[in-house]
């Protein structure tokens, strides 16, 4: 006897069940990722520290009317009265720089399981790597979500605290955030994974890599964003149609587009022409205002902003066949420097020779063996261009290849605070008489004598004709070794100096003189001079520190 | 009983810690010790690690004093760490480097004299047998040849006081066996604090035992005391296969076996567990397990050498 169900109603087919059922559990192990991932990382002081300077840096980026500097204008000094669609788009402007601190934050989570080898929990069980990395990636997401959050946060207390426009509109508030910065967030979440499952970028390497790929997106956004001559002609509601849904990562057409169209009538045409500045910094005259109640947007802009996170998503499922692979190449070391073999650099040992007959000599040898001998072929080769452009190149050249020499060294400056911890060696270390002074000591000679010797070619150079160049040159120099060191010692972690070293590298290759050992002047040697200062006052405070209950 | 006599090196004075405001892990109430191998025994979790890390200064305990030779380590751990050798339960090394480099680098940081480093150095290493592999770089180096590069310098300063936890995990039967040994030749005249949940490791070596449970000190005396004091409580029974989840759930069983179809069970307890029980000679196994079995029933009398 059987009996027949109304179709509607008949059980569905065991492969569909099973694979909903597979999907299902595949859904419950992403979601206990996500969890005992953000768990993690926000029980962690670093996180709360960072989401301070965001909201301090969001409070900063909406200034009174009376400031003398603007964050983001139009022209030289227009901006929009602080209602809630303002400062949201102010804050959305920042996404470029919120992806840049997300994914220093954010990244490592990966790398953090193959470490601590939690792995061999989970790639034994029946989790699936798509599962896997989108929790990953979710969670990266929601980090970096967290701290826009407390942006907007930040930036409704603003318009309430400034009082241009008391009216709060949480949508407008929110909207530019959603559709600008969560696009350009997820893009870097994607990098974030990407970045921890390939093995050559897992450390320095890929830190400074992603700056390279972060900077050439600053400039396609920049290149991208220029005036449209019909803006002053535009009425918006026709024009809205007309609106390209294409976008460059951080939506800086789309929101130039929007604020030409949306505000031509409110101020002059030569002002529009001018374009608008994020980041503009002082101004010129006092501030002009315009009203910006709402961001009129195209739906096809929405969806366009959306392929980016749809690009990303891709992206990381893209990576899902590596993982298995990425694992196994990281159970391989017993250490973070890798399985490649130590070179035996006798040279270096002779040369040391002369240092080992006192302990401090003995340990300051050992340090630069511990920086040299793993670095590969390309590294050692590297120098030979820098010290001849050092040596033979005309001054400008000579100021970026000292700023190359100390590139290369990158690492070394900020990671050597960090090696007993990376290496397992604490408590071998610390249960030593006076042995956290010892070492420090041997360290900051160290790393101030490689940061010399990087660029001694290019101080021989000018010792003889500008011997104040060398000079100030030396003095950066032991500026930026006991950054590094104090920067790891304060942080625990190697990227916040790097992050800053990338940063003012590349200011100084745009012309900016903090790291050029060209610059004429004491300005900077003396900024120097007081940041050597600072870094050894945060060097001996950290001897006297005691987290761990050492002394 | 039996107690230690030894002269007072390491006096353990009312010591408590606690992570954090979370409850006291370790309250070792009083403990003196003297020059010759000590055991310090317990389940995990028992606060031995704690008590390791306390005494090589690597945590400094909430109350109460830890007195070495007569100074209070937490006020001048320098004065110990001039005497302490110390290998860590887990602990990493420079791969950049060879043995002979690290270790030069480690006496270095023990401020060790230059000229007799180099010496002490092909010492140390001619002691765990590494003289051979000696400038290899450690990248290439096994778990096991790590773990004697970190018993070699914990031997570098020729410490009064050597504190090993856990330091035969990872190493194979000889060399675990090659490790007792190294431990008998050092003990002479210091003291060496040898933790471990590993019975037969300190049945072979150790003069003296401590046994911690659940952060406090249950014993406190020679290996043979503890097997005096369980003299009496064991008992080898004869069950069937059958009885045997019944057994294991009413008496305290240190060991079991299968014997043709029966399995023969070593009980511990007062009286015999039942019909066919005959009694036998307790080893140091089971008078531990009985002493851990009787710590944590309060009802149940200890042993006289308990602190």
């Amino acid at each position: 006897m059987s009996a027949t169900l109304p179709t509607g109603l008949a059980p569905a087919s065991p492969a569909p069940r099973a694979a909903a059922r597979g999907l299902a559990h595949a859904g419950r192990i992403a979601v206990a990722l996500l969890v005992a991932d953000l768990r993690q990382r926000t029980r962690s002081l670093r996180f709360w520290g960072v989401a301070l300077a965001i909201s301090i840096a969001a409070w900063w980026c909406l200034p009174p009317v009376n400031a003398s500097y603007m964050i983001v204008a139009i022209g030289d000094h227009h901006r929009g009265f602080y209602s809630s669609a303002w400062v949201g788009m102010v804050l959305a402007m920042m996404s470029l720089l919120w992806s840049l601190i997300g994914f220093y934050l954010v990244r490592g989570t990966v790398q953090r399981d193959f470490d601590t080898r939690v792995w061999q929990l989970l790639g034994t069980t029946s989790m699936r790597r798509s599962a896997y990395l989108l929790a990953k990636w979710a969670s990266h997401l929601a980090v970096m979500g967290g701290l826009v959050g407390a942006t907007l946060a930040v930036g409704l207390v603003a318009q309430w605290v400034r009082a241009e426009d008391r009216h709060v509109d949480l949508w407008e508030l929110v909207k530019p955030s959603l559709f600008i910065t969560l696009p350009t967030l997820s893009v870097s979440a994607a990098f974030a994974i990407w970045f921890d499952v390939i093995p050559l970028l897992r450390r320095t390497a890929g830190n400074i890599a992603f700056f390279v790929v972060w900077v050439t997106l600053l400039s396609t956004s920049a290149v991208g964003s220029g005036h449209d001559k019909q803006a002053h002609v535009a009425d918006a509601a026709p024009v809205l149609e007309q609106q390209p849904w294409r976008s460059d990562l951080a939506a800086m057409q789309t929101m130039q587009w929007s604020l030409e169209h949306q505000i031509a009538r409110q101020i002059p045409d030569r002002t529009l022409r001018d374009g608008f500045c994020v980041g503009c910094g002082s101004i010129t005259a006092p501030p002009a205002r315009f009203l910006w109640t709402t961001w009129e947007v195209a739906p096809a802009v929405l969806w366009g902003r959306m392929l980016w996170l749809a690009g990303a998503l891709a992206g990381v499922l893209l990576a899902v066949p590596l993982l298995d692979w990425a694992a196994a190449r990281a159970a391989v070391p017993a250490t973070s420097d890798g399985a490649r073999t130590p070179r035996p650099l006798r040279w270096l040992q002779a040369v040391l020779r002369p240092l080992q007959g006192t302990s401090r000599g003995v340990l300051v040898a050992a340090e630069v063996f511990l920086v040299l001998r793993m670095r590969p072929l390309w590294w050692w080769a590297a120098w030979l261009p820098l010290w001849g452009v050092q040596l033979f190149g005309p001054r400008h050249a000579v100021a970026l290849a000292m700023l190359g020499g100390w590139m290369l060294l990158i690492d070394a400056f900020s990671r050597t605070g960090l090696r007993d911890h990376e290496h397992r060696t604490v408590e071998l270390v610390a249960t030593a008489p006076r042995a956290q002074r010892r070492l420090l000591a041997a360290r900051a000679t160290m790393l101030v004598g490689l940061a010399w010797v990087a660029i001694a070619p290019g101080m021989l150079h000018e010792a003889f004709a500008h011997p104040a160049l060398a000079a100030s040159a030396c003095v950066m120099a032991a500026s930026l070794a006991l950054w590094g060191l104090a920067a790891a010692t304060l942080t625990r972690s190697s990227r916040p100096f790097e992050l800053v070293f990338l940063i003012v590298a590349y200011a100084t290759s745009q012309g900016l003189p903090w790291l050029d050992a060209s610059a004429r002047g004491h300005a900077v040697t003396l900024a120097h001079l007081a940041g050597i200062a600072l870094a050894a006052v945060i060097l001996a405070a950290s001897l006297r520190a005691d987290p761990r209950g050492m002394r | 009983m039996t107690k230690t006599c030894l002269p007072a090196w390491l006096v353990l004075d009312d010591v408590s810690f606690a992570y954090g405001r979370g409850p006291a892990v370790n309250r070792s109430r009083n403990l003196t010790l003297g020059p010759g191998i000590v055991g310090l025994l317990g389940p995990n979790g028992a606060g031995k690690s704690t008590l390791m890390r306390m005494l090589a200064t690597l945590a400094r305990p909430c109350s109460g004093r830890i007195l070495w030779r007569g100074t209070d380590i937490a006020r001048a751990p320098d004065v110990l760490r001039a005497t302490l050798g110390y290998l860590p339960q887990d602990f990493g090394v420079y791969p950049a480097l060879s043995a002979r480099e690290f270790l030069t680098f480690l006496a270095a940081v023990k401020g060790l004299a230059g000229a007799a480093t180099a010496e002490r150095v092909d010492e140390c290493l001619a002691q765990v047998g590494l003289v051979e592999v000696a400038d290899r770089a450690l990248a290439g180096y096994s778990g096991g040849m790590r773990q004697r590069v970190g018993i070699a310098q914990a031997l570098l300063n020729d410490p009064q006081l050597l504190v090993v936890d856990e330091p035969t995990v990872g190493l194979d039967p000889a060399e675990r066996v090659r490790f007792r040994h190294l431990l008998t030749e050092l003990a002479g005249e210091r003291l060496v604090l040898l933790s471990t949940h590993i019975v037969s490791d300190v049945e072979a070596s150790a003069a003296a035992l401590v046994i911690l449970q659940a952060g406090r000190i249950v014993f406190n005396g020679t290996p043979q005391a503890l097997i005096d004091a369980a003299r009496g409580r064991a008992w080898d029974w004869t069950i069937a296969p059958a009885q045997l989840a019944a057994a294991r759930k009413a008496f305290v069983v240190s060991q079991s076996m299968h014997r043709g179809a029966d399995v023969q069970l070593r009980v511990l307890g007062a009286r015999p567990p039942g019909a066919g029980a005959v009694p036998a000679e307790p080893s140091l196994e089971d008078a531990y397990t009985d002493l851990l079995a009787r710590a944590a029933a309060p009802s149940q009398p200890m042993p006289e050498a308990v602190a």
